[in-house]
């Protein structure tokens, strides 16, 4: 009876667990798709080169799946050129070319098409550094698409932003605190 | 095996896997307690905490050749046995003191990503993990030690966690919640140089090498990226930014509604003010004009707040926000003024709080102006730098649309002063050239006097443009929000509140969709092509 009980508790742990561990989406989708706001939140944001990006992007790939990614870039009237640096992290591999530039004296839309693997279960990122070339200065911006390989309940996702402890940090709870080491000298 | 001791190990098994529920990839941590408390005389324990700063190269990009170990100022240090048993406050070199009890073993030293000061002046500080769902405090810890007899020195110092000119995946940024409480710091100073007894609000701070969440300010909190993708740690500018908008937020009233901006876009007269001052205000804090921002670590941005030729110059530019404001501030002799912080402090947190109208440029000029030091011809040679006429009141009374390009009738007036029932107030989405942009004219303003105190039904109704159309309305007293409409009611909102006889009201109305829907970029000359209007009445009940 008591090998029973037990067995049954580490099975309703086991799925209390893997509950627990189910990632929490997060709104990363392009805003288009967020529904409207109960009331508005004020966000004071820093500035940032005027480079806009749109996408739509799968929310999960599988091992071996291809992920082809349309990335549609508007820059502002004054932009004379648009650079685009694409980087994967190593959930991915990236089957496209990873530099772009184009002309944007006068077309102000710029589209590229990103071709990637996903080869191993994780979170996947799609790195872009873009700059433009505006009288004579560059000004740039970063972006970061997250896309999930597998099965998200299986791996620590990055997309998830739920994190309650990893190599380097050490949780200290009951004092509140996420502690890291120090490098130390008494001198 | 007893069912007993399967139980204990169950619920050590449970224990340590709450710890790493992210996920298996994390290695869990079983915070263990093995510290003796010394019964002995008290010992010193002291030396300095510092962390590693990465300079940033004029293009705003990180210099990885170029780090520095700077002093942790007025941080908080804990001697932690078991349970804290010594406090002390860094000083301005990063140095602290703990007592500790003789033969005590075990004991380490932690540095917390925290400033707090009670009095006045005040402040409490707090960096916060942002990936953490249950808010916990960054901490730097020293590694476990004994005292038997002797003084011990410990100094502790936060890596910046870089190899070379990369962040390795998996290292831990332990400078980065000290560097960015040492702009904060910095920030405080520069306020507590012109009023020493500020008393400063709570302020956290989220930051986590995750965070790519973007760098803002929102509701007493200022969130700072730490993605390698873009690392804002050590741009002090962006930092300084950001809580420049906690400053105005704090001491003085912004009513700004925030949103993406970048140089050269035509905003909002709210957000132009606001975003103008959180650049002019970094930028004083540091005492240098390039507001630099890195991204990744090979490229950066900057913007030279000091020059003074911006691109669609006007009232409605965050550019020529900066440029009039720290040209108000610098000693620099490209203009008359060498004024520092004193006079725009004192507009912010006396005069601007208190006007009826929202915060702009206008409040903010028609304040200065008033001042006793002030030359109000000397301001207005500033203005028209800018292509901004001369400003009289808070409410840009007889101010033209200067080099603005499209149909002036889709700005201006900034504030309708017409009777209710107003025809044809217009929103336009043609200065809105991305998701989240407040471009100008989107939202209008109608200033009125109520006429009656009770309750009022405002209502708008649409009349023309977009088929879809969703208005929103917020209503203000006093910079105060007291009413507003969001509902998603096709063409119609309304909503009822309470108004204040012979009190001062701003409605602003707004069309929701060209805010938050992309739509086509296209200025024109000859007037808006985005723009949807709408029938706007008060009416008692």
């Amino acid at each position: 009876m008591k090998k029973i009980y037990l067995i049954s508790s580490i099975l309703a742990l086991s799925f209390l667990l893997m509950g627990m561990s189910k990632p929490i989406e997060r709104e990363t989708l392009p805003t288009q798709d967020a529904q409207k706001p109960a009331e508005r939140k004020n966000h004071y944001t820093k500035p940032h080169a005027g480079i806009f990006l749109d996408y739509q992007r799968p929310e999960h790939l599988q091992i071996g799946e291809q992920l082809e990614l349309r990335l549609n870039f508007k820059v502002r009237d004054q932009a004379k050129q648009l650079q685009i640096k694409v980087s994967v992290n190593d959930v991915l591999l990236l089957q496209s070319d990873s530099q772009f530039e184009f002309d944007t004296q006068t077309n102000k839309q710029s589209s590229v098409v990103i071709l990637a693997t996903a080869l191993k279960e994780g979170a996947a990122r799609i790195n872009l550094d873009t700059t433009i070339l505006v009288e004579g200065r560059y000004q740039s911006r970063s972006f970061s698409i997250p896309v999930t390989v597998g099965d998200p309940a299986q791996f620590k996702s990055a997309v998830t932003g739920v994190v309650i402890s990893k190599p380097g940090y050490r949780v200290d709870k009951a004092q509140g605190v996420v502690s890291m080491p120090a490098v130390e000298s008494s001198e | 095996m007893t069912f007993n001791f399967l139980l204990k190990l169950l619920t050590f098994c449970l224990f340590t896997s709450l710890l790493s529920c992210g996920g298996g990839g994390s290695d869990p941590v079983v915070s263990v307690d093995t510290c003796t408390l010394g019964t002995g005389t008290n010992l010193n324990v002291s030396g300095t905490v510092k962390f590693e700063r990465i300079a940033l190269e004029n293009s705003g990009a990180l210099n990885f050749n170029d780090i520095t170990s700077q002093p942790a100022k007025a941080i908080q240090v804990e001697a932690v046995c078991n349970s804290v048993i010594a406090v002390a406050t860094t000083d301005d070199n990063g140095l602290y003191t703990v007592a500790v009890p003789s033969g005590t073993q075990g004991v380490f030293i932690r540095a917390k990503a925290q400033m707090i000061k009670t009095g006045a002046p005040s402040w409490n500080v707090e960096i916060m993990d942002a990936s953490q769902t249950s808010g916990l405090l960054f901490a730097l810890d020293s590694s476990p030690f004994d005292l038997d007899g002797l003084d011990v020195t410990k100094n502790l110092l936060a890596a910046a966690g870089n190899v070379g000119s990369t962040y390795p995946v998996g290292a831990v940024r332990a400078a980065a919640p000290f560097a960015i409480l040492d702009t904060i710091y910095k920030s405080m100073q520069f306020v507590l140089s012109v009023e020493p007894n500020a008393i400063f609000p709570a302020l956290d701070v989220k930051w986590s090498d995750e965070n790519e969440d973007g760098s803002f300010y929102s509701d007493n909190q200022i969130y700072i990226l730490g993605s390698i993708v873009d690392t804002d740690e050590f741009d002090e500018h962006v930092i300084a930014h950001e809580w420049g908008h906690y400053f105005q937020d704090a001491f003085s009233r912004d009513n700004s509604v925030g949103g993406s901006h970048a140089p050269g876009d035509i905003l909002d007269i709210r957000v132009a003010f606001s975003e103008g001052f959180g650049n002019a205000f970094s930028a004083m804090v540091m005492n240098d004009s390039i507001y630099r921002d890195s991204q990744g670590t090979t490229s950066g941005f900057s913007i030279d707040v000091e020059v003074n030729v911006c691109t669609n110059e006007g009232w409605y530019s965050e550019c020529s926000v900066q440029s009039v404001l720290y040209d108000f501030y610098d000693t620099s002799n490209d203009d008359i003024f060498s004024l520092g912080f004193d006079e725009i402090h004192d507009v912010m947190t006396s005069n601007m709080p208190t006007s009826s109208s929202l915060t702009s440029l206008f409040s903010f000029i028609n304040s200065f102006k008033n001042l006793t030091s002030i030359v109000s011809a000397d301001v207005d040679s500033l203005l028209v730098e800018q292509s901004i006429d001369s400003i009289s009141d808070d409410y840009a009374t007889g101010v033209s649309d200067g080099l603005y390009i499209m149909g002036t009738t889709d700005v201006l007036p900034i504030y309708d002063i017409r009777p209710f029932p107003l025809t044809n107030v217009c929103s336009t989405g043609d200065n809105i050239s991305a998701v989240e942009v407040y471009g100008l004219g989107a939202s209008r303003f109608i200033r009125f006097t109520a006429p009656s105190s009770g309750n009022f039904r405002f209502t708008s109704t649409w009349s023309s443009g977009l088929s879809a159309s969703d208005p929103d309305m917020y209503l203000y007293r006093n910079g105060d929000l007291v009413g507003s409409g969001e509902t998603t009611i096709n063409k119609s909102e309304t909503f009822i509140t309470s108004l204040v006889a012979g009190s001062e009201y701003v409605l602003e109305v707004l069309e929701y969709t060209y805010v938050h829907l992309d739509i086509p970029y296209n200025p024109s000359a000859s007037g808006a092509i985005n723009k949807t209007c709408f029938t706007v009445s008060r009416t008692p009940i």
